[in-house]
């Protein structure tokens, strides 16, 4: 038994019984639900036959008349960091960079100089599975690796036909594909399962430069190898490898501190005699996942907050009506809170604000406000980073003061003010004037790793090289955790 | 000695004013060293009502349980000599497939300062480890932890082997982290549930005495 749903002017159809969510994951047209479909997160927001329901919680047992927010695109970042690139001299054909990632896959596609001819971008249809890698693997382990592994495949290879089709070149000229990720993202494109990252001491399984016929993952690309990069731990990943070769961090004396803020807060710290990395499970609320009316960075979303006469004033992405909030907004919405007494040191808001559903809230907008669970949530992942970066400074016996430049990658590190993130703590304050944004540090390295064997011989160098602390088995680490959750005792 | 601020200073987790005064009370040798601890177990009461209202989160129970270790070291020489014998022994675990140990370790030090003696068995606790310690060791109260939601099929699993083993009657049985409820409680077969180890100490004072 089927029936018929009406989405815009296509109808799909579900089978009686099955959950609306599965009905649209199979039709590629389902929302994100970071949260798995468990119905907690409520992200999965639709309208059938005129009331708004969660997806996930709703059953297909009629026919349904189906209205859906307008796919919002989000602004993706492929913009990376000034490289120069000098290509092997042997390269005969074109060449693929990849940066996938947990939440945003971006492709670029190069000729065999290393020039850039095309680049494009688009959300990791894995989102339907979960905000976060670990609701991922949770969904893999579930039994859901296969399908997860083909709609990534297949999401990567309209990125490449589309990258190839904008520089009018064929999808046989490729003669590599150089992609980076984190090791769960790697594992599933792959079809490995990732229960290794499920369980102690989450050994990685990639751990070096390997390359196969590209044609086994993406039919498509009939003569090109793939080639894999090497996971530094199953929290540190390929990804983080690129960002490691493209800021160069590896060459300096002085002590750099490369973080690449996402789901899992990825930290790099160190100099040319010794690297640490590390990860830190900052969870998804810097991207706006777990936050009662959090968001991601697109249309609609509060992307910064400041305070003018007596009251917040909010930036709105595409200067329309606010519907929610995103990282870069959150972090400047606690800045101002903080500095204005809203919350306390230890992020509480104080009793004069707003309730909701017995919570106290605060207020950006007429609608648009945050919880002390949000609030909560943002100490968390701060207290989890910050704490990161206290412990690697300790294990490489230097003060904070000893680091020299403080380099963000990724797409959160290019949106946040670098200011509200050092008034909340969440990076040292007495590193402000070292702060700057490195953007897609990871696809940079991806780039590289693609028109160079030099650069892949290096990342197998480097895998050999990097100290990787597992910050959960320092002694201190509980303590100080506990400590950085707090915000800091002076205002900047 | 003004006890009273050494209890609000555990209570407000003024670090700088506990230590100072723990210090202050080991000048002599630690001759008021019990109602020191004392005062710092009521001390951690302020806490665990804080947490209830929502005034404090799970960042600063962290911190609480630190601060206690920390203080029972400070006095532990001075107490090692006097009467403050045990009240008693009790298991902690997190349950078998799952890794999370903060909440666990929270709970651990909120318990040892209040004189309960803990058996630690780690995280990832498979349910025959927990029933073998409970033998060899005599012990009647067991505490699980867990943060996944999935740890409510290992602390059924538990419950279900400490049964089998017929120790049931004789036992009982805490769960305690994120996914635990009241419903959690009767799909578990555990006797109580907590989220503020507050709680849980005073469960185990109420079982151990009896």
């Amino acid at each position: 038994m089927k029936y018929a749903i009406q989405l815009q002017n296509q109808t799909l159809y579900g089978e009686a019984g099955e959950c609306l969510l599965e009905t649209l994951r199979r039709e590629g047209v389902a929302p994100d639900a970071p949260c798995g479909g468990k119905g907690t997160c409520g992200k999965c927001k639709v309208t059938v036959n005129g009331q708004e329901v969660l997806a996930c919680q709703t059953i297909v047992d009629r026919d349904m008349t189906l209205e859906r927010p307008a796919a919002i695109a989000a602004s993706i970042l492929s913009v990376g960091t000034d490289i120069s690139i000098s290509a092997d001299d042997n390269i005969m054909g074109n060449l693929i960079a990849i940066d996938l990632g947990t939440t945003t896959m971006v492709c670029f596609l190069l000729d065999k100089t290393g020039v850039e001819l095309a680049v494009a971008s688009a959300l990791n249809p894995q989102g339907v599975y979960g905000a976060d890698v670990i609701t991922r693997i949770q969904a893999a382990l579930d039994g859901k690796q296969e399908e997860m592994c083909t709609c990534v495949r297949e999401g990567l290879s309209k990125l490449i036909a589309e990258v190839c089709k904008k520089a009018l070149v064929s999808t046989g000229s490729i003669q590599r594909i150089a992609l980076v990720a984190n090791p769960c993202m790697q594992q599933l494109l792959m079809d490995i399962s990732p229960k290794n990252l499920a369980k102690v001491p989450f050994s990685p399984i990639l751990t070096e430069t390997k390359t196969i016929p590209a044609v086994s993952i993406f039919p498509i690309c009939t003569n090109a190898e793939f080639l894999i990069v090497p996971d530094l731990s199953g929290y540190v990943g390929a990804d983080t490898m690129g960002c490691i070769i493209s800021t160069e961090m590896y060459k300096k004396e002085t002590i750099t501190l490369m973080v690449d803020i996402g789901t899992n807060g990825e930290m790099v710290m160190g100099n040319r005699d010794h690297m640490i990395a590390s990860s830190t499970a900052a969870g998804p609320a810097l991207e706006g996942a777990n936050i009662r009316l959090g968001m991601r960075g697109s249309v609609g979303a509060i992307d910064h907050v400041t305070w003018k006469d007596g009251r917040p004033k909010v930036h709105v992405i595409g200067d329309t009506k606010a519907v929610g909030i995103c990282g870069s907004g959150l972090i400047d919405a606690v800045a101002v809170m903080l500095k204005n007494g809203i919350i306390n040191q230890r992020g509480r808001i104080q009793s004069a604000q707003t309730q909701f559903e017995g919570e106290r809230a605060f207020l950006l907008t007429e609608d648009i406000y945050l919880t002390q669970n949000d609030i909560r949530q943002v100490q968390l992942a701060k207290g989890a980073i910050a704490a990161g970066i206290e412990l690697m400074a300790k294990q490489l016996g230097i003060k904070l003061t000893d680091i020299d430049e403080v380099l963000l990658a990724g797409a959160f590190g290019s949106f946040i003010d670098p200011k509200s993130a050092c008034t909340i703590g969440l990076l040292p304050p007495i590193l402000l004037p070292r702060i700057r944004a490195v953007g897609n540090a990871a696809g940079s390295g991806a780039k590289l790793l693609a028109v160079s064997k030099e650069q892949q011989a290096l990342s197998d160098k480097l895998v050999k090289e990097i100290e990787f602390l597992e910050l959960a088995s320092v002694p201190d680490f509980q303590r100080t955790f506990g400590k950085q959750t707090n915000f800091p005792k002076e205002a900047l | 000695m003004d006890f009273n601020e050494l209890k609000q200073a555990v209570g407000d987790l003024d670090e700088e004013v506990v230590l100072d005064i723990l210090n202050k009370v080991m000048e002599d040798g630690g001759s008021e060293a019990k109602d020191a601890l004392e005062a710092c177990q009521r001390g951690l009461d302020i806490v665990g009502d804080m947490f209830d209202k929502g005034e404090y989160f799970v960042g600063d129970l962290i911190f609480a349980g630190e601060l206690m270790t920390q203080a029972v070291d400070i006095l532990k020489p001075a107490l090692a000599g006097t009467t403050t014998e045990s009240v008693g022994k009790v298991i902690l675990c997190t349950v078998e497939g799952d890794l999370h140990d903060i909440g666990k370790n929270i709970v651990r030090s909120i318990l040892e300062a209040n004189g309960i003696e803990v058996i630690d068995l780690g995280i990832d606790t498979p349910p025959q480890k927990i029933v073998d310690t409970m033998i060899a060791e005599d012990i009647h109260v067991v505490l699980l932890s867990g943060v996944l939601t999935l740890a409510l099929d290992s602390m059924k699993k538990t419950v279900d082997a400490i049964t089998a083993a017929g120790l049931r009657e004789t036992t009982k049985i805490l769960i305690g982290g994120n996914p635990v409820s009241e419903e959690a409680m009767k799909l578990t077969g555990a006797d109580a549930w907590a989220h503020n180890p507050q709680h849980t100490n005073q469960a185990c004072l109420d079982w151990l005495k009896k």
